[in-house]
């Protein structure tokens, strides 16, 4: 790390940013359509933290170190060691919502990775190769940590970015809970935790502090609380935002847990939805129909999607995906920090059995008041599909909802049907109503 | 000389042996054998594949699909425990949806292949794991004898000794196994008693015919090469199979083992750490390339044919990286996708046959 590197990076984020927010927030006047209901004031404050976030990573290589993190992984313990860190999964879905998917996949496949392949690895291997970014430039990483308590695919991908960057990668693994969590696979986790933390004080040569560790752990855990309630603001009739808005302010759960800067985000947040519930300020005007979710978001056809829903007055206001950061909080404990972190984070609903998502749908079902689920079937993603036929067939003869399986991808829309889909869906919602 | 598997399994079962069936991966065969249960891989059984479409999306591999229309037929009825092995996202969930949604009646066993690089944790992990599946078995009244453990320890230990043998006599042309042999053969590993498989393999060692006329030496790579259209189609063009990497075979063949140790779990957990490098067990790339550049130079292979399973990720994420290192040997490959189950399709017939041309 270069003490130029250092200084400049200070600069830009002590002096440099603070303007730089405020001008994002500003915004640029735009002759957009106005929506239905009065957009999310915090709009503009998730924006410029986006782009807060992704300049300053510009400015990190060379000063702090930085890794490149799966969404699953246990981010707690690269903050006790001052990593900046930056999520692929995240910024593949940025590229998707920006409609970049199928061009930086084709990237990817010219260099003779299957079309078969993940979209978000496949996007982002397409980014090295191409340079192309929405965000400008990504640093390059000095480490790679992963988890395979979303997918065995995060192994697979990041294993090709370590051979790519010349740089180590630290795997988090997670067996899969098929009944319970056993003592010993608690174990094995628990003993990975402590090797993991003696790398990475090889790696940074710095020392462990427990102490920043457990108050990081205390911010997450807070954090994913926040998150947890701003979910659940969902749960009144009207609902104060639509599942679309949910799916955009995932950042900071996913890329900035841990930090203070998500914490004070979602306690804005929180604020504005909660002032929403007592205004019964809809999302939906009129709002007849609640829906749940599965499955990660279609990041390139929320706009479609959400305008479709909009006009036979649907809302989702539940989704698995976005409660997937909210469900495991109880086992996150700052007094014992590494046992709670190998529960809270091998309990998480893609490392646990269909049972149990079977029963988390129906229950979230229940607590969201809602009147079906949409199940999006993503190619890119086995964990979250495999299961879903016979939840979908399960949920509708034995708990009376009724379900409708989009077939599609999560970032690459050359994978989407148009017209399939549209017709699909509004057939679905004519028939709850 | 090899016996066919559905008779043979019938023999076993009328022997008093109770049958598991056991989804493609390594796991630890001489414990099953131990509680006098004979595991039989559940690779390709000829069923109706449509039987799955309710169950899976179109774009999951036909290896998932064929264990879930197998699950759904009579030939079911024979098996007796399931034993799913945890080596893909695919596999993961599947054993899952057996298991919770009611696709079979059996008593189903999960084993976890943890992932390298391989630490101390892994070892302890290991030996957890196994004392659990010796648990789980006591569980469902299925004892396992240690001693039974000991000696199948040294009846795999003799297999994979032949098995190099027969590499070994294969990439020497003193075998003249044409494919078509040679894969019944191979198949039977997945399915025949270590004892068993001893005697099949010693038959081909002393007393096999030479009368396979080579004209290509290959290694064989991908999850599961041994299919008949492959094999057919490679005897007919006169192929020999030199070396093997697949996960059926040679990437559940430790490469350090002991015939009689003094802990019979500790060997089967060393077994575990020494296997060939796999992309279901997280392997390094780089390491990978240097096992099969080795593969090929031992066997004075003229390339690499891998065959892959079409929707199969650990396969597919690890071969651009390998058809770079292959190409940087100067080692000719060729990747065929394929659906277990189907004939080879006419594309592939052609890419091969232009691929063997290359190679004179």
């Amino acid at each position: 790390m270069s003490m130029w590197a250092r200084m400049r990076y200070k600069a830009v984020k002590d002096l440099f940013l603070p303007f730089f927010v405020r001008y994002v927030q500003k915004g640029k006047k735009r002759s957009v359509k106005r929506p239905p209901s009065p957009p999310l004031r915090i709009n503009k404050t998730l924006k410029a933290l986006i782009a807060s976030h992704y300049l300053l990573a510009r400015y990190a290589e060379g000063a702090v170190p930085v890794a490149w993190v799966t969404s699953g992984a246990p981010v707690e313990l690269l903050r006790a060691f001052g990593y900046y860190t930056l999520y692929p999964e995240n910024h593949s879905a940025l590229c998707a919502a920006q409609k970049m998917g199928g061009s930086l996949c084709s990237f990817a496949e010219e260099k003779g990775y299957s079309q078969d392949l993940c979209s978000y690895a496949k996007i982002d291997l397409g980014v090295h190769y191409s340079r192309k970014t929405p965000v400008g430039r990504l640093p390059k990483p000095d480490l790679l940590f992963a988890s395979n308590n979303i997918c065995q695919t995060v192994l697979y991908w990041y294993k090709v970015l370590s051979k790519a960057y010349s740089i180590p990668l630290i795997l988090f693994d997670t067996p899969y809970n098929y009944q319970s969590l056993r003592p010993e696979d608690l174990s094995y986790m628990v003993s990975q935790i402590h090797e993991i933390i003696h790398q990475l004080e090889r790696l940074t040569k710095k020392d462990f502090d427990p102490e920043i560790f457990s108050k990081t752990l205390e911010i997450s855990k807070s954090t994913c609380e926040t998150w947890k309630d701003i979910l659940y603001c969902m749960q009144a009739t009207p609902a104060p935002a639509t599942i679309f808005d949910i799916f955009s302010h995932m950042l900071p759960v996913v890329s900035l847990r841990g930090l203070p800067v998500a914490l004070r985000y979602y306690n804005l947040l929180l604020h504005e939805l909660r002032e929403r519930v007592e205004k019964k300020i809809a999302a939906v005007p009129n709002e007849r129909i609640r829906l749940l979710w599965d499955n990660i978001a279609i990041w390139y056809k929320m706009r479609d999607l959400s305008n479709i829903l909009m006009q036979h007055k649907a809302n989702i206001v539940a989704a698995t995906y976005t409660n997937a950061w909210a469900e495991t909080i109880p086992y996150m404990d700052p007094h014992n920090p590494i046992e709670s972190i190998a529960k809270a984070y091998s309990l998480v609903v893609l490392n646990n059995n269909l049972k149990h998502r079977l029963n988390l749908i129906y229950t979230l079902a229940k607590e969201f008041k809602v009147h079906g689920i949409l199940m999006h079937s993503a190619r890119s993603c086995k964990p979250y599909s495999v299961g879903q036929y016979d939840m979908a067939r399960i949920l509708s003869s034995q708990y009376n909802i009724p379900c409708l399986i989009i077939e599609a991808d999560i970032a690459d829309e050359r994978y989407y049907s148009d017209e399939q889909n549209r017709t699909r869906l509004e057939a679905f919602l004519e028939s709850l109503t | 000389m090899i016996p066919e598997r559905s008779s043979y399994i019938k023999q076993k079962k009328a022997e008093g042996w109770k049958i598991c069936g056991v989804t493609p991966g390594f796991y630890p065969k001489e414990i099953l054998l131990g509680a006098n249960l004979l595991p039989v891989e559940i690779w390709d059984p000829a069923v109706e594949i449509s039987l799955a479409y309710p169950h899976l999306q179109p774009t999951i591999c036909s290896i998932a699909k064929i264990i879930i229309s197998f699950l759904k037929t009579d030939a079911a009825n024979l098996i007796d425990v399931i034993f799913v092995n945890h080596i893909c996202d695919s596999l993961q969930n599947l054993g899952s949806l057996i298991h919770d949604f009611g696709l079979s009646n059996k008593p189903i066993l999960f084993f976890y292949n943890p992932k390298e690089p391989y630490s101390s944790s892994t070892n302890l992990y290991l030996k957890d794991i196994l004392k659990s599946l010796i648990s789980g078995l006591n569980q469902l009244n299925m004892p396992v004898s240690l001693e039974k453990v000991q000696e199948h320890i040294s009846h795999t230990a003799r297999n994979y000794r032949l098995i190099s043998k027969l590499f070994e006599m294969q990439s020497l042309a003193q075998t003249f196994l044409g494919p078509m042999e040679f894969g019944k053969i191979i198949r039977s590993f997945g399915y025949l008693m270590p004892l068993d498989f001893n005697t099949s393999i010693d038959w081909v060692i002393n007393d096999c015919p030479k009368d396979f006329n080579i004209r290509y030496r290959l290694v064989l790579s991908g999850i599961f090469p041994y299919q008949h259209s492959i094999m057919e189609y490679l005897s007919s063009r006169h192929v020999t199979i030199s070396q093997d990497d697949s996960l059926f075979l040679r990437r559940r063949i430790p490469k350090t083992f002991s015939d009689e140790p003094e802990d019979p779990i500790q060997e089967l957990i060393n077994r575990y750490l020494s296997l060939p490098p796999c992309p279901t067990r997280g392997s390094d790339l780089e390491h990978r390339a240097e096992h099969i550049i080795k593969l090929v130079g031992e066997s004075n292979s003229q390339g690499v044919l891998f065959i892959c399973t079409k929707f199969c990720e650990p396969e597919y994420f690890d071969l651009p990286y390998l058809k770079d290192s292959l190409d940087s040997h100067k080692i000719p490959h060729l990747v065929l996708e394929t659906e277990i189950g189907e004939p080879l399709s006419m594309a592939n017939f052609t890419r091969l046959d232009a691929f063997l041309e290359g190679l004179r």
